[in-house]
């Protein structure tokens, strides 16, 4: 049996969308397991449906066939169980900083000062405290995707649905994200599921990486990533990291091909 | 750099001055009838010597000018509301809105007074009327603004439909609000004239009307003069109102508008 409980299990996942009016199949049979505290991260080719199957486990849509099983239970409605982050960080303009981050809760209709304090708190712990009564219009990219992250955590930080936050960064600032993620999944024990096309990001990050094919999806490899954490960026340079980086690599050019 | 008071607005008002100089001398060296043109000296003294009755005139048509302005802005956002919400109303009103502003009001307003009399009343509606329109498409094009994965984002979290609208949508839509309301607030006390000129009781608009038909040219100058501070005074009072209500549009307009403003436009975003 499983040592660890499970944060979502995906079992034979399908999905069909309407393009032009074909029904085009996305999701072919996909499996998945997202243990808990676990960060697993989905690589592919860009447009293969990755962000379709965390649309399908943010409960925004339902699978046409399969299953998935969140927390152990596959029947009750998914929306508002998952911190579901996009690419684009999304901050509310005429929202400060931490009344941003608090916009989750504000759903949940929580008391404003409980609120604002919550985000305060998670403001100072993770280096942002400073900027708390900002505008988000004054912050750099970087800066804005920490606060939609932190705005993901502290609406719900069991399960994680990150969607290529980091793809419009540039490099430098996208290697202090990744630390910086590190640290955030650390100390609040999240499980996490993110999508990219970054694969040193994916092996970075990861317990567990799954490779998507191109169009309509499936699961093509699941590898694990054998490197003790707290990671350093120079743990990238070890031969078997290089090694696997390369071989996911070969794996994708194959996809982009076809 | 912030360019200086001078330099920004100077130009502007060296050429009215130019002109202004200019209209003086041609109707003194010119001889002009003062019942033709009068000179722009002449329209000021007219302008203090009557200006007790141009006052009881002027207040009269602000209060059509604001009512009007106020009743159409209710009107435009509940209107704006209700269809954004109902599909069907949408596709039931807003052809028909369109083939509304077709109709001169400027003909209407005869029919207005015939209908309703001399009063206040048929002027205010002559104001909605005007003014309507332009706010309603305003907060509808901004309902229609808020990004798509802004939605996703909230759906996510589990937020309603109501609280869709509160969080964003409604607040995303605010500039567009504003822009609506500009243009109406510039149309506003031109449309109370166009009321009052077909018959009122009291008003600038009728005012001018029996200064013209008296041949007191100088008193139609000094009306239209009283009539572009009113409409200056009521455009600079929205725009006050809009810098109150959205501090962080103004603060934000020079370094950094796009990026992920919610405001504009949805943005490509990656699938």
């Amino acid at each position: 049996m499983e040592q660890r409980s499970i944060a979502v299990s995906i079992k034979k996942v399908s999905k069909r969308y309407l393009h032009q009016g074909r029904e085009v199949p996305v999701l072919q049979e996909i499996d998945l397991t997202v243990p808990q505290a676990a960060f697993v991260s989905l690589v592919g080719p860009s447009g293969c449906g990755k962000s379709s199957l965390l649309h399908l486990i943010a409960g925004l849509d339902e699978p046409d066939e399969g299953e998935i099983i969140l927390h152990g239970d596959s029947k009750s409605s998914r929306a508002g169980k998952c911190g579901y982050m996009l690419q684009q960080p999304l901050l509310l303009p005429w929202r400060t900083v931490e009344e941003n981050v608090i916009l989750g809760l504000d759903v949940r209709k929580t008391p404003r000062k409980e609120a604002l304090e919550k985000a305060r708190d998670l403001l100072k712990r993770f280096g942002l405290a400073d900027f708390a009564e900002n505008y988000p219009a004054t912050l750099s990219g970087g800066m804005k995707q920490r606060v939609a992250l932190l705005r993901t955590v502290l609406f719900q930080n069991e399960l994680l649905l990150l969607d290529e936050p980091f793809g419009a960064l540039d490099a430098l600032t996208r290697q202090t994200m990744h630390l910086w993620l590190q640290d955030l999944w650390e100390s609040i024990s999240a499980s996490v599921l993110l999508v990219t096309h970054d694969i040193r990001e994916a092996i970075f990050l990861s317990d567990t990486i799954y490779v998507m094919s191109h169009r309509p999806a499936r699961i093509l490899q699941r590898y694990d990533v054998d490197l003790p954490r707290p990671r350093k960026i120079e743990d990238l340079s070890q031969e078997h990291v290089i090694q696997l980086e390369q071989k996911i690599f070969a794996q994708l050019m194959e996809e982009e091909k076809v | 750099m912030k360019r200086s008071w001078i330099s920004l607005y100077g130009p502007a008002m060296i050429l009215a001055l130019v002109l202004l100089l200019g209209w003086q001398m041609y109707t003194r060296i010119g001889n002009v009838n003062p019942l033709v043109l009068p000179a722009p000296t002449e329209i000021i003294t007219t302008l203090g010597k009557s200006w007790d009755t141009l006052f009881d005139h002027t207040v009269y048509t602000l209060m059509e000018t604001v009512l009007g302005l106020a009743l159409a802005t209710i009107c435009a956002l509940v209107l704006a509301l209700i269809m954004d919400l109902v599909g069907v109303v949408r596709r039931a009103l807003y052809p028909l809105l369109i083939l509304s502003q077709t109709i001169p009001i400027v003909a209407l307003a005869p029919l207005l007074r015939i209908w309703f009399g001399f009063d206040m009343g048929p002027k205010i509606l002559v104001v909605i009327l005007f003014c309507f329109f332009p706010i309603t498409v305003a907060c509808i094009d901004g309902l229609e603004g808020t990004p798509g994965d802004l939605i996703k984002l909230l759906r996510s979290m589990k937020a309603s439909r109501w609280q869709q609208l509160w969080f964003v949508r409604l607040p995303g839509a605010l500039p567009s609000f504003f822009s609506g309301l500009r243009i109406a607030a510039t149309y506003a006390p031109i449309a109370a004239i166009f009321g009052e000129i077909v018959g009122a009781e009291k008003g600038l608009g009728i005012f001018m009307q029996f200064s013209l038909n008296a041949r007191a040219t100088a008193q139609v100058f000094a009306s239209i003069v009283i009539l572009s501070l009113l409409s200056l005074f009521l455009f600079g009072f929205v725009i006050l109102l809009e810098r109150l209500a959205l501090p962080w549009y103004h603060s934000t307009t020079a370094s950094n508008r796009d990026g992920d403003n919610v405001s504009r436009k949805s943005k490509e975003m990656k699938g």
